[in-house]
Parts: C-alpha cells; sequence; structure tokens
C-alpha cells in the first residue's frame, strides 16, 4: 500500500483541554500518513482521542501545534475559506449518526456536497443517484431520513461521503449506532466502495470486526498512536 | 453557494417540521410580527393621510387655492381686481381671478327657524374657473346653493324660498334698537354636500349681484380668489405674487397694499397638528417594528441554534463561512419579504374594505368629514418595505455571525 501517493498527513499533532492545572493532553506529537486506497483504523477506548484525531484530520478543529497536510497542502496556513475548499474537494465525513439534513431527501442529502463544489443540479443528482444505486438505496432515493432505518441512512451518509470523489473518507464510528448486521453490511460496503473509487477510509472505531477488516489498525492510547497487527 | 441552495436551504430551516415544530412555530411568529410592524404603519399612514387630504380636498374645492385680500377687511374695487389679474397674468403657475363677496348673515326659512350663515357672492363662470365647485355643483344654478345641514335645519330643499338678513345695512335709531331693512329672499337653486360640516351648516353661495345688495357692496369685493395651473406650487405662487403686489404699493404704482397667501395656509395649525400627530404616531409604530426585529433577531438565533449540527455538517462538507453568514441572511431576507408582503396585503385588505363595504364612520362635527378614507401611498409603502429589508438584514447579522464562530467540531460532535 505505501507506494500510492499520500493524500492525507499529520505531522507532531498535539491537543489539549482544560485550562490551568486541570489540562488533559488528548493527542501527545501524533505522526501519520494517509495513502490513496487504503483503509486505515484507529482504535482506542473511550475518550482517547479518536473523535478529535479524526476532527484535526479533517479540519474541523486545529491542532494545538503540528501540522496536518491534505493532497500536500498545509491545511491550517490558509484561512477558513481555502479551509472548506480543501474539506470540500478532498475529503468526505461519516458520522456516527449519520447528520443527514432532516429537511432534505436522502437523495437531495447526497448532492449537497456535489452542490456546495459549484456542481449543476442535474450533475449533482447523476452523481447522488449512481451513488445511492451504488449503496442500494434507489427506492428510497426520495424519502426523507425519519423515514428509513439507521442502515439506510448510514448507507446514505457513506454515499454523501463519496459524491466529490475525496482523497480520504473520516468515518466516525459508523457503525457504532447499527447493530451487528447492519454494521457488518456497513463495513462490506466500505470495503468495496474503497476498492471501486480507490478513496481512503480513516475510520476510527471501537468494534473489533470493523478494525479487523481495515488495510492497517493503528491504536490511540494515552494520546499516542501505535500500529497494531492485523 | 449557489442561490437556490441558498433558498432552499434557508427555506426547508425555516419551515421545519423538526425539533418539535418550535422551529416553525418561531418562523411564524417572526413573520407575524413583521406583518404586524409594516401594516400598523401603511394603515397609519393611510388614514391620516386620507384624514389630511380629505380636509384638505373639501377645503380646496370650495375655494380658490390663492387669495388676495386687503388687510383689516378694507374692501376692494374693481381697480384692485384688474391690478390682481394684471400681477397674476405675469406669474407663471397663476391663474385666472374670481372676486367675491364673503360676509356673515342670517337665514329664515320655512319653519321659522333663524341660522347665522356665511354668505358668498361668486360669478359662477370665474368662480368655476379657480375653484372645484363645478365639479360639486354641476351647472351654475339660478339661485342661493345651501349646505345640506343648513337647508335640514332651515327646513327648506330646492325650490324654496330662504330669506337672507345682513346688518352690514342695519341702522340705529334714536332708541339704540338696530333696524334691519336689507331682507331678501332668495330662490334655493341646490343643497349640496360640500364634504365639510362648516360648509355642510353654514354656507350659502349666491349670485354676486345678490351679495351686492345684500351687503349694500355696489362694486366692491372682500376678497380675490386666484387659480392656479395644474402642477404648479401654490406656496411659491402665492410669495410671488405677494412680492409683486407689495411692490405696486411701495412703488407708489397703486394706493391700496393687498397681500396673497394660499388658501391652505390659513388652516396652516391644523396641518401642522397633523403633521405632529403623525410624527409622533410613527415613532410610537417604529418602536414596534424594532420590536418585531429584535424579536427576528432571536428567533434567527434559535434557528441557528436548532440548526446546529446542520451548520457544522454543511461546513464539514466545504460550505465556505461567506455560506454559512449567506443562510442566515437569507432566512433573514424570506421573513422580510414574507412579513413585508403580509403586513401589505392586510394593509390593502383593510384600505379597500374602509373605502367599500365597511366605511369608518366619523362625527361631522368634530372631525369635519363623516367618512374616514384610507389613502396608501405606494411609495411610502415602497420605503416600509425596503426599510424593513434592510432592518432585518442587519437583525440577521448577529444571529449569522454567532453561528459561524462555533467551530464545526463542536457543532458534529457526538451527543
Amino acid at each position: 500500500m505505501s507506494e500510492q501517493p499520500a493524500v492525507m498527513a499529520c505531522e507532531g499533532v498535539t491537543k489539549s483541554y482544560g485550562q490551568g492545572d486541570s489540562v488533559i493532553s488528548v493527542l501527545r506529537g501524533i505522526d501519520m500518513i494517509v495513502h490513496r486506497g487504503e483503509i486505515v483504523a484507529v482504535t482506542g477506548p473511550s475518550g482517547s482521542g479518536k473523535s478529535t484525531l479524526l476532527n484535526i484530520l479533517g479540519i474541523l478543529e486545529p491542532p494545538d501545534s503540528g501540522r496536518v497536510t491534505i493532497s500536500g497542502t498545509d491545511a491550517w496556513a490558509s484561512g477558513e475559506a481555502r479551509r472548506a475548499l480543501l474539506r470540500n474537494r478532498n475529503l468526505g465525513f461519516v458520522f456516527q449518526f449519520h447528520h443527514l439534513l432532516e429537511e432534505f431527501t436522502l437523495l437531495e442529502n447526497t448532492m449537497l456536497p456535489a452542490l456546495l463544489a459549484g456542481r449543476s443540479r442535474r450533475e449533482a443528482a447523476g452523481l447522488a443517484a449512481d451513488l445511492l444505486e451504488e449503496v442500494s438505496l434507489t427506492p428510497r432515493a426520495s424519502h426523507f431520513p425519519s423515514q428509513v432505518s439507521g442502515g439506510e441512512r448510514q448507507r446514505a451518509a457513506v454515499a454523501r461521503a463519496l459524491v466529490c470523489s475525496p482523497g480520504v473518507v473520516l468515518a466516525d464510528e459508523p457503525t457504532g449506532n447499527l447493530d451487528a448486521a447492519n454494521g457488518g453490511k456497513l463495513q462490506l460496503l466500505m470495503r468495496s466502495l474503497c476498492g471501486t473509487h480507490g478513496q481512503a477510509f480513516v475510520i476510527a472505531t471501537h468494534s473489533e470486526s470493523l478494525a479487523a477488516g481495515a488495510d492497517r489498525v493503528l491504536r490511540l492510547s494515552e494520546g499516542r498512536l501505535s500500529a497494531c497487527p492485523v | 453557494m449557489r442561490l437556490r441552495l441558498l433558498l432552499d436551504l434557508a427555506s426547508r430551516q425555516l419551515a421545519s417540521r423538526s425539533h418539535s415544530g418550535v422551529v416553525r412555530t418561531v418562523s411564524v411568529l417572526s413573520v407575524s410580527g413583521i406583518a404586524i410592524g409594516v401594516a400598523s404603519l401603511l394603515l397609519l399612514q393611510a388614514f391620516m393621510s386620507g384624514f389630511q387630504d380629505s380636509i384638505s380636498s373639501f377645503l380646496s374645492a370650495a375655494n380658490a387655492p390663492l387669495l388676495a385680500y386687503a388687510p383689516g377687511s378694507e374692501l376692494l374695487d374693481g381697480g384692485d381686481a384688474d391690478l390682481i389679474a394684471g400681477v397674476a397674468a405675469s406669474i407663471p403657475g397663476a391663474g385666472g381671478i374670481s372676486p367675491f363677496i364673503e360676509k356673515a348673515a342670517v337665514a329664515s326659512g320655512n319653519n321659522g327657524e333663524i341660522a347665522g350663515v356665511i354668505v358668498r357672492g361668486v360669478d359662477w363662470e370665474s368662480e368655476y374657473a379657480v375653484t372645484g365647485l363645478g365639479g360639486i355643483l354641476g351647472p351654475p344654478p339660478g339661485g342661493a346653493v345651501l349646505g345640506k345641514d343648513l337647508a335640514a335645519r332651515l327646513a327648506v330643499s330646492e325650490g324654496d324660498s330662504v330669506r337672507l338678513a345682513s346688518s352690514e345695512s342695519a341702522t340705529i335709531t334714536a332708541a339704540g334698537r338696530a333696524l334691519v331693512d336689507t331682507i331678501i329672499s332668495v330662490p334655493v337653486a341646490r343643497v349640496c354636500d360640500f364634504g365639510l360640516e362648516e360648509y355642510n351648516s353654514g354656507l350659502v353661495l349666491t349670485e354676486r349681484g345678490l351679495a351686492e345688495a345684500l351687503f349694500d357692496l355696489r362694486g366692491r369685493y372682500t376678497a380675490v380668489g386666484i387659480g392656479l395651473e395644474p402642477g404648479a406650487d401654490g406656496l411659491s405662487v402665492a410669495a410671488r405674487m405677494a412680492g409683486e403686489l407689495r411692490d405696486e404699493f411701495v412703488e407708489a404704482r397703486h394706493d391700496r397694499f393687498m397681500l396673497c397667501e394660499a388658501f391652505l395656509t390659513r388652516h396652516e395649525n391644523l396641518f401642522r397638528a397633523f403633521g405632529l400627530e403623525r410624527l409622533a404616531m410613527s415613532i410610537v409604530l417604529g418602536l414596534i417594528t424594532v420590536v418585531a426585529l429584535l424579536n427576528l433577531s432571536s428567533a434567527l438565533s434559535m434557528i441557528a441554534m436548532e440548526h446546529r449540527r446542520d451548520l457544522g455538517v454543511l461546513r464539514a462538507m466545504g460550505a465556505s463561512p461567506m455560506s454559512v453568514i449567506g443562510i442566515a441572511l437569507t432566512q433573514g431576507s424570506l421573513l422580510a419579504v414574507c412579513g413585508c408582503g403580509a403586513g401589505m396585503a392586510f394593509a390593502l385588505v383593510v384600505q379597500a374594505l374602509a373605502d367599500t363595504i365597511l366605511p369608518i364612520r366619523l362625527e361631522s362635527s368634530v372631525y369635519w368629514i363623516d367618512v374616514l378614507p384610507a389613502r396608501l401611498d405606494p411609495g411610502f409603502a415602497a420605503a416600509v418595505a425596503a426599510f424593513t429589508v434592510m432592518a432585518c438584514l442587519l437583525a440577521s447579522l448577529f444571529p449569522a455571525l454567532r453561528s459561524l464562530s462555533v467551530p464545526p467540531a463542536e457543532c458534529v460532535r457526538n451527543e
């Protein structure tokens, strides 16, 4: 996998919360490289900083120190407008609780990143429809999130994350809110999409089985990342 | 972000049924607040303008727009009228002239009732040329014209006679008794609704010759009415006329000092009072609108809080900071447009009802007119709408900046 180009990297990333005597160092010098087409699982106990790491990698939150590069661009060296563009073009997000917009149908939710990228409505609808078909949600395309099951919502969230063909999809506990059967299906889906579209997936998870399906497993403990055997 | 997407996001968030329907309720309340503020301002303007314009137009219809007269109730003669006609002809905007006699008299009718009246003697042709009486009376009448309330009080109608008596030609006997020997009986040609209680209850219009006989004023007038060309400014024409008449007297080309003024300036205090009242009411209603705007701002803040997670997701998907601000500003604009539209529609409906099937009746002896008309000024409505939309945008700015200040990571954090 290492011969693939790096689509995301972080170097010496630290992050602390609190102030005064009650400072908690969540990340203590994280170095990490993600290559195109690989699935990286980040595991660790609750509160170990997996979500914080994903937020920093997704440039949703600044590190206290260190550098995050997305497709070779130093994410925090530019302004928020430039970071928004980086997120739109290079990153996809899958959250634990799907976070679909309740007022939009699954098709419209899936179209949103493409529309934000400035694509025409017709083009965005075409891309979204293709992805919904890949995740077997075509019959549900015109349904609102409240009208479909949890597993279907999460599959729609995966489709939404892929619609702009980002280099990396960051998934924070994607199966955390699903039963075992649906979690397994989502895992297979991500693996299949990774193969089809060539995106890298960085998955923060508690799930041993989800981590077992990854190309690499990194364990986050006491603010440091260590590689685990797959 | 494209406009359609912006409108989609903004409108769907406002009309959202999620979050227990609170957002939709808050949106409706915000629109209602703006609508009430806008409707209040427009209706205040419509009724105040209607009242003022109504009184002004009724006053103007029965009187020439400009009046020339000599101070101290001194009478004018034919030479004065010729001078006024010559000066009027030389000033752009001034029209023809109509000398008239206007004096107090006593009238009695069929029931023995006696009423104090103002008798105005005019030449119908020249009077019609400088006033709006032609529109009220139709063809020149061949007798006296009485206000409807006066005719009712004297129990006379068209075809009856009314007796007019003047104290101008009274003689005082050695015993100190006044002998009124000028009593003229004149047929009632028309009973007229002048629109104003003051005229309806006390005005008698006659041929000038009859007034001359009644008041013993052969070839003399109390004042001269002067017409105005359409679109001319009465105040400036009156000022120029007054200046010319003063010059004629000062430079000794004419031996009588005369003044000229716009008729409505005789009621200046009344119109100033209207203006002050309108200003005070506008301030009060403007404050109501400010309260509605504060309500809008807090509503948008609440909507932004309710959709905090969605805004975080949008930012994670690549929405720029300007797009996030744009969503809040679009929401403010949508609420403003809906509120303005609803307020204007309500004001138009009330105006239509007040002018047709549900007229607002007034006590004419108190308010001069018996029906309150509404006159909505499109320019004022447009100004209120523009101000409201701008103010709403300003009110949306705070929630917009506030929603931007929350880091996206915090918005999408699992709860």
